[in-house]
């Protein structure tokens, strides 16, 4: 039994319970005096209540879920050698070695004879799917093949009790192939000796037909005596070593991609299959290789964008070993180079010729490979850089990526315009003024590429889940001071990490790094720079995501002056602030200022850029937006479709740019009326903005609360709720609870309870969303007089018509303070008619009657 | 990937014909009508007749407009065909009286039909209700952050202690149980989802 801590006694408590006290709650963990504390705070929070249905509902179907994977709920909190797999009496599980994708290993004794083992067995949750069991008993099969002194070795195999496969290998005690190399200190010489043993052992698979498929530093063991062993086949694919062509697996791939990215060849990241053999494994010993000398991988690879991950490793040339190492060079790059390579025809055609070229570079004997000629490295390069030029995805690596290149555009745009200043005047000033800025630029670069290298996940310690936010707090830290000197390049940096953050939607920090940003460029000029208007802009745009609009709208409107007075229209600059300023005034329900804006920023960029170009897709985006929001639907579906189509056709699918079109696109095929098209719309853009941006984005909760419009819509409310309530826990994780969205979300809620009949749980939504829109909006505004009819409709269900009344009365009057529109005040009085009828006060009914008889004269034409 | 509701197999089926509606019904339905058909005492190779038969007999019954969504779960549809498809392979391999036999002995007494019966269509809920949570899980696993879903895994799918698990993944306990609700409740949503036709 669990107790509260901080309760009393059994006075009901203001805070709300956690999950976990929930959770607690409704299995009965709590002792008696906890359990009634909850309760008596649960009969009067409807927000609690719900939260206790949905834990009831979710335990519920946990239990079902497990029953069905062959375990028993009322068993599975049990001692721990009970929830470890029993595989038969012949294994005792120890402890949990490690977990993968599909299986989880631990170390088991076996009785007879009697020793330490590694025992793999398929995880629970892969438990209901046939294929994955499938591929535990292929990698068992592979195993059987295989005997050499450099790969574990498979013991027995078999089905654990729950019907799960397993298999039980020897148990490799060591360490990692790179942390044993830097911790033994073990020189070139000794590095390319451990990795020939490695090649051996990869040969042998070969020779019996095994292609591995899964080479990396973390799959290779080195034990006590430093020898090397090579585990995990789990991904190994058999074919006929004496056929030119791979033999298909007879059981079937899972998923698209098999592999580890960063080790993963060129043909395995395409897809390739019929591409995939020995030299696939050529290329993983290559990057391995690379690694254990170099101490990084060949090119910076982000795991969260597969597409420019995939793009990497498919076009980009590896950085040369020789800058990385010193005594990487000459033949021992060429032999790397060589298995490296992205062509599998120009790699090495075994493991075997690797092997032998390190052990003839150890002996001083000339290599088999050569080096490539420097037409062939011409060609690779203009290769890559027409796909750098030519495409772009959204992702955290990528927005690192351009917001250091948007760093350096801003500074070679300054260049360029103090040049045109001075071309007439003092050349060499500036020179050196263009050198500047070329530091600057470099040293951010550096900052970036430096950061990326922390993400390497074998030397961050972190596994495979490094966060792009974790690397990005780690490089901030180590900010403060680090250029006393230099605040271009402190300001540069910061502005870099200030918009990074910002793009992941973590608005504090980024708002902390481009203030600082701004303030160090404001001290460093004394006058319009590019820098200047670019940092108020990135601001800008912080303080609009966090609903300060009226400083977001001030720094905008200094920006846009700024930039018109530096480089005149039309420019990119220009219209870049103009779209901004737009969507602002759109955001603050300035319809007219924002569609002018807007239609400036559209012309100057089909001027600059013609239609297809992303700068150009956003704008139209944007003004579709304004079109839909002031009753043009019509007008703004063509122009949202074809920003889609220009958006896709330049950037592909996996940009979040199309699931910000494609949610924009759904409003406004619901309000054309085409809900069900809207809805698989609205559902594709939440699918894909999880898989660009994760769960905790404020786009997220907006683009989940318009979903449940959609289906509100459709009616289907019981539907809606929920995602309305994940909407609000996003919000209050991401944005906190007074956000203007969080009121949106909290006054549909409230009305669907309210339908319901459920006007306790809807009351208090409905009155905080009131408090939320009071902060920042006029009290005549058509959103908060909304509010005020729905909760005045409550209190007159809930017998407190006088309040109701009241209510009604006082929106009334703001209405007509600030001549709202007739439908609502309509709607008011008709109500209000009603209510006072009731009441019997005949007069004041009477009163408004007439009021309401005039405004509906005034209406007819 | 797109995630495949039945609305999707169904959608894809009545406006498409090409070959990826036909792929897309066997992704999904192919493994539990083969797993039902071994429990039904088929061989494996006889198992795979059975699924492709059940399957090319539905696309056929619901181009012809037979099957009304409204009437009735698409798995009880399926489930109609592929008991008839069964039973139609054991009587040509005359194994239709001995199977049936073991399942009314499985079933429990008297080896009365109508408990044969039930037992069938227990055997098909399970296989059904089987391959609808391994598409969730799967789907659910895609969608969230790979540690939140550890969570979930070693909580409630292994039934770790949720302090045990807090403290070898270095998390504070509140976080263990907002993670194992959030994907608790993103399955169930996930369930309710795979089958509502729209």
């Amino acid at each position: 039994m669990t107790t509260l801590p901080g309760t009393e006694k059994s006075m009901p408590r203001e805070r709300c319970v956690t999950t976990a006290e929930v959770d607690h709650f409704v299995r009965g963990a709590l002792d008696d005096q906890a359990s009634s504390i909850i309760a008596a705070h649960i009969a009067q929070c409807c927000d609690c209540r719900a939260r206790v249905k949905a834990v009831t509902k979710n335990l519920r179907f946990a239990d079902r879920l497990t029953r069905r994977l062959g375990g028993d709920a009322a068993t599975m909190t049990g001692p721990p050698a009970a929830r470890f797999p029993d595989a038969g009496e012949r294994y005792e599980v120890i402890g949990e070695l490690g977990r993968g994708g599909s299986a989880v290993v631990y170390t088991a004794r076996q009785r007879h004879p009697s020793r330490l083992v590694a025992l793999k067995v398929l995880s629970v949750a892969h438990a209901l799917d046939q294929r994955h069991a499938l591929l535990i008993e292929r990698e068992a099969r592979i195993l059987a093949l295989l005997r050499h002194p450099n790969l574990a070795a498979i013991y027995d195999a078999g089905r654990t009790g729950d019907g799960r496969p397993y298999l039980v290998m020897e148990l490799v005690e060591g360490v990692p192939l790179l942390d044993h190399a830097d911790r033994a200190h073990l020189t070139v010489r000794q590095r390319l000796e451990l990795l020939g043993k490695v090649c051996d052992a990869v040969a042998h698979a070969h020779q019996r037909g095994v292609i591995h498929r899964d080479l990396k530093p973390s799959n290779i063991l080195v034990d006590d005596a430093g020898e090397p062993k090579v585990l995990d086949f789990g991904l190994a694919r058999l074919f006929d070593p004496d056929e030119s062509a791979p033999a298909m697996s007879a059981v079937s791939e899972i998923g698209t991609i098999a592999g580890t990215l960063p080790y993963m060849s060129p043909e395995q990241v395409r897809g390739d299959r019929e591409s995939i053999d020995v030299r696939t494994d050529v290329y993983a010993l290559g990057v391995v290789l690379y690694e254990l000398l170099t101490g990084s991988l060949p090119y910076p690879i982000d795991r969260t964008n597969l597409p420019a991950a995939a793009r990497s490793i498919c076009d980009a040339a590896p950085i040369r070993p020789a800058s990385l190492a010193a005594g990487v060079h000459g033949d021992l790059e060429t032999i790397m180079l060589k298995a490296l390579d992205k062509e599998p025809h120009r790699r090495y055609a075994t493991v075997s010729s690797l092997a032998d070229d390190l052990r003839r570079y150890l002996a001083g004997e000339a290599i088999a490979a050569r080096p490539a000629t420097l037409g062939y490295q011409l060609r690779r390069l203009i290769a890559r850089h027409r796909l750098v030029f030519g495409s772009a995805a959204a992702t955290a690596l990528l927005l690192l990526t351009l917001t250091t290149a948007l760093a350096v555009l801003a500074i070679r745009l300054d260049s360029q315009h103090r040049l045109a200043v001075t071309a007439q005047g003092n050349e060499a000033l500036a020179r050196r003024d263009a050198e500047r800025q070329n530091r600057i630029a470099q040293a951010v670069n550096t900052f970036v590429a430096d950061m990326l290298a922390a993400a390497n996940p074998e030397r961050s310690g972190q596994g495979r889940d490094t966060r792009i936010i974790d690397i990005l707090d780690e490089a901030a830290a180590g900010l403060d001071g680090a250029f006393p000197d230099e605040p271009e390049i402190e300001a540069a940096i910061r502005f870099t990490l200030g918009s990074t953050y910002a793009a992941l939607g973590q608005y504090a920090p980024g708002e902390e790094h481009l203030r600082a940003a701004l303030q160090l460029r404001v001290r460093l000029s004394s006058g319009d720079t590019p820098e200047l208007a670019q940092t108020m802009n990135k601001l800008g745009r912080v303080l609009q995501d966090t609903a300060r609009y009226e400083e977001a709208e001030a720094m905008f409107r200094e920006a846009l002056a700024m930039n018109r007075r530096l480089f005149g229209a039309p420019h990119e600059e220009v219209a870049k602030l103009l779209s901004n300023l737009g969507w602002l005034l759109f955001l603050t329900n300035e319809f007219a200022e924002a569609e002018e804006c807007l239609v400036e920023s559209l012309e100057m960029r089909l001027t600059l850029h013609g239609e297809e170009h992303s700068s150009t897709a956003t704008t139209m985006n944007n003004l579709a937006a304004v079109l839909m929001r002031t009753g043009r639907p019509e007008k703004a579906e063509p122009l949202f479709r074809r920003s889609m189509e220009i958006d896709r056709a330049l950037r592909g699918e996996e940009h979040i740019n199309i699931a910000y079109t494609m949610a924009n696109h759904a409003m406004v095929l619901a309000d054309l009326g085409r809900l069900e098209e809207a809805e698989t719309t609205q559902r594709d853009a939440l699918a894909r903005m999880r898989r660009l941006l994760g769960e905790e984005h404020f786009s997220i909760a907006l683009t989940t609360h318009n979903l449940g419009s959609m289906v509100r819509r459709q009616n289907r409310p019981d539907e809606a709720e929920p995602l309305y309530r994940e909407a609000l826990d996003i919000y209050a994780r991401v944005v906190g609870e007074d956000h203007p969205r969080v009121a949106d979300t909290l006054e549909h809620l409230g009305q669907i309870l309210a339908q319901r009949g459920n006007d306790a749980d809807a009351e208090p939504l409905l009155r905080r969303a009131l408090d939320i829109r009071r902060m920042r909006l006029p009290a005549a505004h058509q959103s908060v007089i909304t509010l005020h009819l729905d909760l005045s409709a409550i209190l007159a269900r809930t017998q407190r018509e006088q309040q109701a009344v009241q209510m009604l009365g006082e929106a009334l009057s703001e209405m007509r303070r600030a001549d709202a529109p007739p439908d609502l005040r309509r709607r008011a009085l008709t109500d209000l008619i009603e209510l006072e009828t009731s009441l019997g006060r005949l007069d004041q009914a009477q009163a408004h009657r007439a009021e309401l008889e005039a405004l509906e004269g005034a209406a007819e034409p | 990937m797109e995630w495949v509701t039945t609305s999707t197999i169904l959608r894809d089926l009545r406006e498409s014909a090409s070959g990826d509606a036909w792929e897309r019904l066997v992704q999904r339905f192919h493994g539990p009508i083969v797993r039902f058909a071994r429990q039904m005492g088929h061989t494996s190779a006889d198992a795979e007749d059975v699924a492709q038969e059940t399957l090319a007999a539905f696309v056929k019954s619901y181009r012809t407009g037979k099957y009304d969504r409204r009437k009735g779960r698409l798995s009880h549809w399926l489930f109609g065909i592929a008991v008839r498809q069964s039973r139609r392979a054991l009587r040509r391999g005359g194994r239709a009286a001995a199977a049936i036999r073991e399942l009314s002995a499985r079933a429990g007494a008297g080896g009365k039909a109508e408990q044969g019966d039930a037992e069938v269509s227990r055997l098909w809920e399970q296989q059904w209700e089987d391959a609808m949570l391994a598409e969730c899980l799967r789907k659910v696993r895609e969608e969230v952050e790979p540690q939140t879903f550890r969570v979930f895994e070693q909580v409630v799918l292994e039934g770790r202690a949720p302090a045990e698990v807090a403290a070898s993944l270095n998390l504070p306990a509140t976080v263990v149980y907002n993670c194992k609700h959030r994907v608790i409740a993103r399955l169930r949503r996930c369930r309710a989802m795979l089958e509502r036709v729209t």
